[in-house]
């Protein structure tokens, strides 16, 4: 039997790793498609480089612009997911982010981030029903006023179609980025993939351990990406509702699904939902979803139940 | 007012003495059935003896298994007693959840109230975390 065939590149900001258990023969050339797609959604979609797709259309607002396939698919996705979610998923967050000082790349690996000249309070826009155009012949788009950011949805798009590239290159498939995967088969042993739920305090044990057979996962978590702002504690995950950094009192929330888009798309919905309503929300969609709450308890929705492998009640 | 005062009396006269007779009567018939120095006690209990009837022994069985069930459960109730003070007084105490399809890797536990639930809380003392060969969490800096 062929040794494990194991890919890892830097893409989208993240260690990206492809994972193929008893590859087959193409399944090396099927590797290379899948890091093509990465790579092309990270061009494509960031709003760190502003020749890129995304930020040439945020440039033209409400007129149209042309984009490639993978920008406009995101587009459309981050639509989707907007209209599925009442609003409580929206990308039009790229204000509030620049304002806090997160319109470059910060390097949160080295925590405390200061940012003393950043806004802590960005006003607070009239946020108007979000109605981008799309035109599938052309491939044109117009966002709108409001400039948007295609970051977790774009990395959650990546994996999926990487995934869909590497399905079948061998027995199992393990597609990751950045904290969200999709994994594909049995995993090496054939018992499903065992995926640690990260204690958000970033110490000892995982919070759970999740069994995962062709099952994608995403996570929102406000560990690594806090900042101070103008003197104020901020972080990435905008609530739209305020335009500003989520009050939630939930620390990390996990979701488990077919598609690992819509898993990032949740998770950040639920997480700004918070801890009063995350439970009926998950349970009221049928979302496999586990949370962690300032306190650090661990919650997980029914239709977790059956993924958790092992658990702890209260995070260390 | 002389003869009515004779009246009450003879009338009074008439009403107690057939009652006082008949006390008397029933009197008697109670000490001519009763021995005298004999006191009425209550009956003994029934002294349990060894029996050979397999239903009283198969029933004596079960009173002996429930009553150490109720024990374990008594015990059980002033652990968990105890972890919940514990956790309101803010000390991290930690319980698992498996899943019943998961491999069984601790003695003590306790089916979940609720019954619906196809999980187990495990109030011991959790089994450590299986390998993983991955992790999800805040681990996307960008």
């Amino acid at each position: 039997m062929a040794a494990d065939l194991q890919v890892t590149f830097r893409s989208m900001a993240s260690d990206v790793r492809f994972w193929v258990v008893a590859p087959g023969a193409g399944a090396a050339a099927q590797a290379r498609a899948a890091r093509e797609v990465v790579e092309t959604v990270a061009r494509t979609c960031t709003r760190f480089e502003p020749t890129s797709d995304l930020m040439r259309a945020n440039g033209a607002g409400r007129r149209r612009a042309v984009v490639a396939r993978e920008c406009f698919d995101a587009l459309r996705a981050a639509y989707d997911a907007y209209v599925a979610t009442d609003g409580l998923f929206d990308p039009r967050v790229l204000r509030t982010l620049a304002a806090y000082g997160y319109d470059t790349s910060l390097p949160f690996e080295q925590r405390s981030i200061d940012l003393p000249t950043a806004e802590a309070s960005p006003r607070r826009r009239t946020r108007r029903r979000w109605k981008p155009a799309f035109d599938e012949r052309t491939l044109e788009v117009a966002v709108g006023p409001e400039p948007v950011d295609l970051g977790g949805i774009g990395k959650g798009l990546a994996l999926s179609w990487a995934s869909s590239l590497l399905r079948d290159a061998g027995e199992a498939v393990l597609v990751e980025a950045g904290g969200d995967l999709v994994a594909l088969g049995g995993g090496p042993h054939g018992e499903g993939w065992m995926v640690g739920v990260e204690n958000p305090t970033g110490a000892g044990d995982p919070a759970a351990v999740l069994r995962l057979v062709d099952r994608a996962c995403a996570t929102s978590s406000v560990r690594l990406r806090s900042w101070t702002a103008g003197g104020e504690q901020v972080h990435h995950l905008i609530d739209p509702r305020t335009g500003r950094s989520a009050e939630s009192d939930l620390v990390s929330v996990t979701v488990v699904g077919p598609d690992p888009a819509r898993c990032e798309v949740w998770s950040k919905s639920l997480f700004v939902v918070g801890r009063s309503g995350v439970r009926a929300a998950a349970d009221e969609r049928g979302l496999a979803a586990l949370w962690v709450d300032a306190r650090g308890y661990v919650g997980v929705s029914r239709a977790m139940r059956p993924y958790v492998d092992w658990q702890v009640s209260r995070v260390a | 007012m002389t003869d009515r005062g004779t009246r009450v009396r003879w009338t009074t006269a008439a009403l107690v003495a057939p009652t006082a007779a008949a006390l008397f009567a029933g009197t008697t018939a109670w000490a001519s059935g009763h021995q005298p120095g004999t006191a009425t006690t209550a009956k003994p209990a029934p002294v349990p003896s060894a029996t050979t009837d397999p239903a009283v022994a198969e029933l004596q069985a079960a009173v002996a298994r429930n009553t150490a069930q109720v024990a374990a459960l008594r015990a059980s109730v002033a652990k968990l007693k105890a972890q919940a003070a514990a956790i309101a007084k803010g000390t991290p105490v930690r319980s698992t959840t498996r899943s019943s399809s998961s491999r069984s890797t601790s003695s003590s536990r306790s089916t979940s109230s609720s019954g619906s639930s196809s999980s187990r809380t495990i109030v011991s003392k959790p089994a450590p975390a299986p390998a993983t060969q991955t992790s999800t969490g805040a681990s996307g800096a960008r």
